[in-house]
Formats: structure tokens, sequence, C-alpha cells
């Protein structure tokens, strides 16, 4: 009974968006990531950031206590690509889509949400598909599950990203779905090129306007807007690929233009390439164990997240997945029998690694004092199978809460729904949709809502 | 078996209309533009309360309101006996009289990535001035409703064109408009296959065609001033229809039903600047202070939640009534409880009310609004205002939203909203106060002519020999190459006509009504749309029957058409 009470109240405070951004963890391990094991420790969050990190502090009047004895506290997990909170993720109607952002199609009310955060997940970064070669922008967001306004799901001051895509993806839905380039993989390096250079261009057209030298203004053109701001380094690229021939390809694209912010997503054969892509300072995105899902995928290894870190490339391990995303820390324990990764290490590939990539490693990823107070707390050990998470908070407020955890989180219910609704459930399912990437992408023929 | 029998209709019924009008525009001339209501309660404005007198109308205007007015000689009287007068009602977006266009024609697009502004439904230098139809039945079920004054907008995509407002009866285009290209409507509706198909591709398509349209304002008004040097401006008709826009001069109607097209709205807003009313709102309540900052307007669908059988609450009412007395159907109350289910219940129920207490939600934050009739229907308006008015909102604001607040969100308060001297006149007259139940409306004036609303007896329509019977549960299967190619139609007989569902190929307990079906003899034809991760599609059906059996064709999208056939499988359609 108690516990069906306070799910209420957390379900009421939700709705009724009551949060207090403080909060104090009591004696729990703390997993800080960048400063070592600190056991017995408490960590302090006041209006959402980490204020405190020590030993026996009392809490003033009012903050909420939570008693982490025995309990394993660690900073929010960030998964670098996933496709949660959106209504759209491909705009797959031509090879270069640079001018759409996922993050205008932003969708608060994803249950997705709830249940990331309920693998201890703070941060996901909302990811445009891979029809294309140039995808469109993406959103970083924070799993601020109760929320309605799209505004405050994103992670303000987040850097732009932007989706780029190499290989059978992209040759599928252009090349063979409409007989245009890219229809080979020459032909994907082909649209970065004249991408770029169309945007020199551009840009070179808008200069000349605005110092005067020619009166009537260029048109104004999004698409190209967004390829120059990646040539200008205000863009962070997150290229979904898998063949190693085809990363060493775009790492000679981006420097023909200058280009250096690259994060390679789900990479497969980054093992064989991972002392060039160390050289470039590229970094990798990748899945701990899973491949073999089409045919550019065939040659892999679970070992892959090992040899890249230890080869000085930056990676981390992603889900890109609605089931994954809820034990990340399963997926990064892994390393630790393919690899033999160290505790922190593992830990790296789904905190700090992450958010480096998405250019918020300054804000969130570990715990230190000023950081912001995303925190996930485990009862046993978060490599360990036996792991399980506790609480989540972001920003101070917490999201997810065990104890506190109703059969029905949904915030937007349908007034005309089926019910039972496990059958729209199961048919969901039954999709069986086995790259996350290509949502929108397959030809629809039912006629589901 | 006679085939030219055609009912088109609006609603999902296929039906035969049961109430007629004494006028349409085939009655002779009419010997008067005078007259005389008396012995009426008059709600002038939904602000006073009503008093008992007389309504002069001349020439279609309003003459004189007031206790005492005296008959011109060529006034026509009628006589109210009592009954309750209002300001006409004004319907502030729909595509009441415009022309259905047929899309198949269309060519299809080279580059899908970069298709022509028209072919990607980008096309806001349309008018519906010019799609205007005076013999479209729309206009008669807006009459039916009360409905005086239409704010119509075309059909289409992303930017479908300018807004005009009419009246409700006219014989022809002109005679219909009050004012032409007061409005632009935008959705967040995708082409199809092409650019820009999805919300994010529509997003950045308004983001880049406004800030166009601001670059070619200054290049057009530069060259105005003097053109030496400069490059002349590419007259572009899209981008020029965008103008008012960017110079805020016209409002951007912008369909937003759900809580997340209204944040998306509303950035876009934000973002570019332009004035904005948001269209055809189901849910508002979540959007409060956003609203408020963009100043928007608000136009609620009357497209409400279905409403809960009265049946499933008696058989509830039986069951509580069951546990006081714990003898008996035990048995069977343990065998219908399942706590999931009525958990699910609950929260649908909780949902459902929270869709009807929008309005009041509006009123109570002074946030003035009116109804719009894309996704509901006209004969909705009263019945649903009236489940809102049980919602909690008051019937002072419930009659503004149908009258003065619209006039005034549509900018035309200065000629109809209210029954002041020298508007036109637009009035309703019902038998009981307008939002009594069993109100019916006994007359609807549209700028004076008066329409009167009489039930004919229902008679044996000859349409109904005509019609094929096809009552029943069908089911079907498609041509086309892909796992699930099966499924239900169910059609059941209704008061005035049929009601048509068809079951999700891929989840046959999920039924969709068909909103504009045909039934021509044995041929009946719909379509309808299927959304998917923001994509939409028009599936076109033309089915003939012909016994237990008929067969046709599908035509899902551009991909084509497909032979269709199907057998009934029961002459009883089940409930789901």
């Amino acid at each position: 009974m108690k516990n069906k009470y306070s799910a209420i109240i957390f379900f009421l405070m939700l709705a009724l968006g009551l949060h207090s951004q403080d909060v104090l963890i009591k004696n729990g391990t703390l997993l800080t990531i960048t400063d070592g094991v600190k056991e017995n420790t408490d960590l302090l969050i006041r209006n959402g950031k980490i204020d405190q990190i020590a030993k026996g502090l009392k809490a003033s009047a009012g903050i909420e206590v939570i008693d982490a004895q025995g309990m394993f506290v660690m900073p929010g997990i960030i998964d670098a690509h996933s496709h949660l909170g959106i209504d759209a993720v491909n705009e797959a109607t031509d090879p270069n889509t640079a001018m759409v952002w996922v993050g205008d199609a932003l969708n608060p009310y994803d249950v997705g949400i709830y249940r990331a955060l309920a693998g201890g997940v703070t941060i996901s970064h909302a990811m445009h598909g891979s029809a294309n070669a140039v995808g469109g922008q993406c959103e970083t967001i924070k799993h601020r599950w109760g929320v309605h306004d799209p505004d405050e799901l994103r992670m303000e001051g987040a850097p732009r990203t932007i989706k780029f895509a190499l290989g059978e993806n992209p040759m599928r839905v252009h090349g063979e779905g409409r007989r245009i380039t890219p229809r080979t993989r020459m032909g994907v390096e082909q649209v970065f090129r004249k991408s770029f250079a169309d945007a020199q261009v551009y840009m070179e057209n808008w200069n000349q306007f605005n110092s005067g030298k020619i009166k009537s203004p260029p048109q104004y053109d999004l698409k190209m807007e967004t390829m120059a701001d990646i040539l200008k380094g205000e863009i962070l690229i997150h290229c979904h690929s898998y063949r190693a021939d085809e990363l060493l390809m775009l790492l000679n694209v981006l420097s023909d233009y200058g280009v250096k912010n690259i994060t390679f997503q789900h990479v497969n054969e980054g093992f064989k390439v991972a002392p060039e892509l160390a050289e470039f300072g590229a970094h990798a995105s990748v899945f701990s164990d899973w491949w073999a899902y089409k045919f550019e995928v065939y040659y892999s290894t679970a070992y892959n997240a090992a040899i890249l870190t230890k080869n000085g490339v930056v990676t981390s391990i992603n889900s890109d997945s609605r089931e994954l995303i809820r034990h990340l820390y399963h997926e990064a324990a892994k390393t630790q029998k393919y690899g033999d990764l160290s505790d922190n290490e593992a830990l790296r590939l789904i905190t700090i690694n992450p958010a480096i990539q998405l250019g918020i490693d300054k804000r969130v990823g570990s715990l230190e004092k000023g950081k912001e107070g995303d925190v996930a707390i485990f009862k046993n050990h978060p490599l360990s199978i036996y792991a399980v998470p506790q609480k989540t908070i972001v920003d101070g407020v917490v999201r997810f809460d065990i104890d506190a955890d109703p059969d029905d989180i949904r915030i937007d219910v349908d007034p005309n729904e089926t019910i039972p609704a496990y059958i729209e459930t199961q048919s969901q399912n039954a999709k069986g949709c086995s790259d996350g990437c290509m949502q929108g992408v397959h030809e629809i023929l039912g006629h589901k809502h | 078996m006679i085939k030219n029998l055609k009912h088109v209709l609006c609603s999902c019924l296929i039906s035969i209309s049961l109430i007629s009008f004494g006028q349409n525009s085939n009655t002779p001339k009419k010997v008067t533009n005078t007259y005389l209501i008396k012995n009426v309660f008059i709600t002038s404005n939904p602000d006073v309360s009503p008093t008992f007198g007389s309504v002069l109308i001349k020439n279609g205007l309003i003459h004189q309101v007031g206790a005492a007015v005296a008959a011109p000689f060529d006034a026509e009287i009628i006589d109210g006996d009592s009954m309750y007068i209002y300001p006409g009602f004004i319907d502030a977006l729909s595509h009441t009289a415009i022309k259905s266009t047929d899309d198949e024609d269309r060519p299809k697009a080279e580059n899908p990535g970069n298709p022509p502004n028209d072919l990607a439904g980008i096309m806001p230098n349309r008018s519906a001035f010019s799609m205007l139809s005076s013999e479209e039945s729309s206009l008669k079920d807006m009459r039916k409703a009360g409905i005086c004054i239409s704010h119509v907008v075309p059909k289409g995509n992303m930017l479908p064109g300018n807004g005009a407002i009419i009246l409700t009866d006219g014989d022809s285009p002109e005679a219909l408009t009050v004012k032409k290209d007061v409005s632009i409507f935008s959705q967040f509706k995708g082409a199809s296959r092409m650019y820009p198909a999805t919300i994010i591709g529509v997003m950045a398509k308004w983001r880049e065609l406004y800030r166009r349209a601001e670059i070619a304002i200054k290049h057009v008004r530069n060259y105005n001033m003097n053109p030496s040097g400069l490059s002349r401006p590419n007259h572009d008709k899209e981008l020029e229809a965008l103008f008012p826009v960017v110079d805020k001069t016209k409002k951007v109607f912008f369909k937003a039903s759900k809580t997340q097209n209204i944040y998306r709205a509303l950035s876009l807003q934000k973002d570019l600047g332009f004035p904005i009313v948001l269209t055809e709102v189901q849910h508002v309540s979540n959007a409060l202070n956003k609203i408020k900052s963009a100043k928007a307007g608000v136009l609620l669908s009357l497209k409400l939640p279905k409403e809960e059988k009265k049946k499933e609450e008696k058989e509830e009412d039986d069951k509580e009534e069951g546990q006081k007395d714990d003898s008996g159907a035990k048995k069977e109350k343990k065998k219908d409880t399942d706590p999931e289910k009525e958990a699910l219940e609950k929260r649908k129920k909780e949902s459902v009310k929270s869709y009807l207490e929008q309005a009041s939600i509006l009123e109570k934050n002074n946030i003035p609004f009116g109804f719009s009739f894309i996704d509901g229907k006209a004969k909705d308006l009263l019945p649903n205002v009236r489940r809102m008015i049980e919602a909690g909102l008051s019937e002072k604001a419930a009659l503004k939203a149908m009258t003065i607040y619209p006039a005034k969100i549509l900018g035309i308060d200065n000629i109809c909203g209210s029954l002041d001297k020298g508007k036109i006149a637009n009035l309703v007259m019902s038998d009981k106060p307008i939002f009594d139940e069993k109100t019916k409306l006994k007359y609807v004036f549209v700028e004076g002519n008066p329409f009167k609303m009489e039930e004919k007896k229902k008679k044996a329509s000859a349409s109904d020999e005509d019609a094929a019977d096809i009552v029943g549960k069908w089911s079907y299967e498609m041509d086309i190459p892909m796992p699930d190619n099966t499924g239900i139609i169910l059609i059941s007989k209704t008061e005035d006509g049929h009601l048509i569902k068809i079951a999700s190929v891929d989840d046959l307990t999920d039924f969709e009504e068909i909103e504009d079906a045909e039934l021509d003899g044995d041929n009946l034809s719909f379509s309808f749309d299927v959304d998917n991760d923001g994509m939409t599609m028009n599936i076109g059906m033309d089915l003939n029957f012909s016994g237990e059996s008929f067969e046709g064709t599908i035509t899902p999208g551009a991909f084509g058409t497909f032979n269709i056939t199907g057998n009934r499988t029961s002459k009883t359609p089940e409930k789901r």
C-alpha cells in the first residue's frame, strides 16, 4: 500500500511539474569516472548542479535525502545514438537533407524516454535516420520525463549535430529505390564532395553580397546554410558507418574540406583502422556485440570497443534501440569479457566518452563539482549482471524511482484508444524492424495510425 | 436498377437527407427583402440577457431591433411565437463549398528531393475564392447547423492557400464571398513521397520559405526605390503570396490538433514572427503559457472523443449494484474483472474528460476562441458544444465562441457576430433556448434570406431500393505483394444511411470510420488517409458489390492500383 501511495504522489508531482532541484545522496559508493571510486561518500545537488562531494554532509531543512548505503552512484548514462522522443526519423526524399532537424519533431510524451530512465539513462542523442548520405540535424535531449514543452526536453546549449550515412542504406533508398546517385559506395562519397563544394560556393556568394561586392542577394538555401555551418565547424558530424574502407574514405573527404569533428556510429569495422581513427581524432560509437543484420555488417567483433579504446579512440557504446537503451550498463560490461577493459574504462563508454562525442563533457558525464546533477543510483555494481537501477536523477530531479514506478506512466492518453492496448504493442513488435535508423523508409502499405 | 442516384456526403454516413429546406437557388424570385420577426426572445449579443421584441431586416441587413418595431408596408411578417433568436453562428475555419479536386492527374515529381512547389503542396498563392462552388452540399450542412458565415480554406498539404470569408448561401462564388484572401492556411501534412514528406521536412521548408520571402521583399523594395545595378526581382508567386505574412498583416491559420503540433507551430511563430491562429485544436491545456505569450488565436476542433455508449455505463451501474448484494452473480463478476483493463479504462475516461474540458479551460484563462470544422462536422456543433458546457464551459462563453469571438479573430466583427443595426442579417431562431437539449432550429437567416427548417416525414426513399444491400461484415483480399494482404470492412445501417468502418491490415481490431464515401447503386467508393512517422498516404477504394461478394480496386498513394476482392462473412456487422 505504501508503494502505491508514493507512486501516486510521484505521478502527481510529475503531472504538476513540481520539482525541487535539490537532493542529497548519502553514503553511496560514488563511481565518479574522472576521480576514482569514493566509498561512503555523500553527493549534494543544489539548483540542479552538483554542489558538493564529501563525507558526512548535513542536509539543510526541507532537502530530499536519498539513503544510498550499499548502493552505487554513477553519472547518468548517456546514449550517443538513439531515436527516442521524436515523431519523425527519416526525411528520406533526397540524398542530402541537411536542412531538416529532428529537434523540430520532439515528442516529450514518448514513453520510451521513461523506460530509458529506468535503465539509468539521463541523456540521449535523438538522431535522424540513415536513409540519406547527409541526413538531418539531430538533437541532444535530457530525459526530463513529465514535461509537455519540447523545449524543456532539449539539452539547452548542447552543440548542433548532424547525421551522415555511408554504404547500403543511402544506396538502397536512393540508388535502388530511385535510380539516382548514390547507387554505389563511390556515389556516396560524391554526395559529400558535391555538397561541401556547393556549400563553399554558397558561402562565397553570400560573402560577396554581405561585403557589397554584389548587390542582388543570392538565393537563401537552408540545406546549404547547414552544410556551410559544418564547414565552419559549428556542427558535429555523427556518421552511420560499417566498413573500414568507407571510414577512411570519409576521413579523406573531411580532410580535403578541413572538417575535424566526426564521430563514427556503429563503425563495426572500426577495429581494422583504429590507429587511423585515433590519428585523425575521430570518435567511435559502437554496439557491444550486434552485427550480421545486413551484408555490410558481416565482418565484426565483440572486441571492437576494447580495440578502439586501447588504440586511443574516444569510444562509446550506444543503443540505437528502445530496448538496448534500458541496459547499456550490461552492454558496457561486455567489454570486460571481450577485451578486459577496467571498470572505469568500461563505464567511460557510457558516460564521459559519449559526452565528449556530443560536445557536452564539460557539463555532464562524470560526478564532479559544478557539473549538472544527472545521477543514476544502482543496487549492485552497474557492471554486474545483478545491477538494478534504483533511482535516476536529471538536473537534481528524481525522474525515475523504482519504489514509485506506476504500471501506467503515460502522460498522453488517447481518448479514443482501443483497450486492451497490448494488441497494438503486439502488432508494432510484429513489424520487426531490425534497424531503427531506417524508420519511416519502409513502404507503408498497412493503414495504421 | 437506376444507377444515376448519387449520394455524396460530408459525414461518415452515406445518408439520405431527411431534412429539406424551403429555399434554394431554384426557387422563384422573392416577393420582398423586408422581414419583421415578431414576438421573439432576442439575444443580440452573448453579453446581454434576452429581451422580448422584434427584429426588422431590410435588404440583407439588420434594420432595427427593439420592443416595439412598426411593420413597414412591404414586410413579410414572421411570428416568432416566443421563440429565441441569436446572431448567426460563425464557422471559423472549414473546407465548406470548396470543390474537391482530382489529385490523380498530378504528374510524378522528377526529382523528389526538390519537387516543384505545387506538387509539394506549397501553394500559398492559391485562393479559396477560385475554388468555391455554390453547388456543394456542405453549404446546406452549415446552414442546417445555424452557421451563416464560414471562413473557408483550400484542401491540400503544407500550404494549401488563402482563405475566404463566405456566406453559407449564394448562387455563385461571387455571391457567396464576403472577403477573399483573408488568411493563409497551413498544416503539418507532408507531400506524398517527395520533399517535404515529414514533419521535420515541413518545418524546415517553412523556415526556408519565410527567409526567402523576407529577402525577396527587401530586394523588391530596394529595386522599386532604385533599380540601378540590381538584378530584376524574380516574381516568385509562392513567395509573393507570403509577403503579407512576413509583413504581419495576414494571419497564418495553422492546423495543430495535438499538443506536440501546437508547440511546433508556436516555435515557427516564435522563430519567424508571423501572426498565428492555432486551428482544429483538440487539446490545449498543456501549452497555455506559450499560447498566451505568442498571442496566438485558438480555434477548437469540433471533433470530440467518441461518446461513451450509455449501454456500457448501465452495465457498470449494474456491476456496482451487484457488488452490494454479494450473492448471486459473483461468478460472472469475477470473469469480467481484469484489473489491468480497468486501470486502462479509467485513464481513458480521464482523458476523455480532459478533452471535453478544454473549452472551459480556455474560458478560465481568458483566451477567446472559436470553432473550426475540419475533422468535426457541422451537425455536431450544438451537441458537442453542449458536451463542453456539461464539462464546465459557461453558456455565455459557448455562445461567444460561436459568434463574436470568431468574428473578432477573423477581423469581421464590424459586419457580423451580433445583432446590431447595420450588420449583416445573419440570425438563428430556435424553439427553445439554444443550449437546451431539446432545442430545434426553426429558421436560419443568411444575409436576410430566410431558411425554414422543416422536418419531413421519413418516406421510403427510392434510393433505398436502388442502393445495393451492403450491410454486413466483409473480408477482403488485396492483390498486393505484401504479407498482410487481407482485412475487414464493417458496414452497418444507421438511422439515415450507412456507417462504414475499415480495420487496419496489421491490427484487425483497430477500426477507422470512413469520412467521405459515395454509394452509387452497387458501387461504393471512399478514401482515407494513413499516417506513419509523419508521412501521410491516401488510400482509395472503389468496390462493386454483387450479392455476397465484391470486386474492385485499391489505390494506395502513388504505388499504383491493385485489385481487391471480398466476401460477406456475416450479414450482421459485429461491434468490434
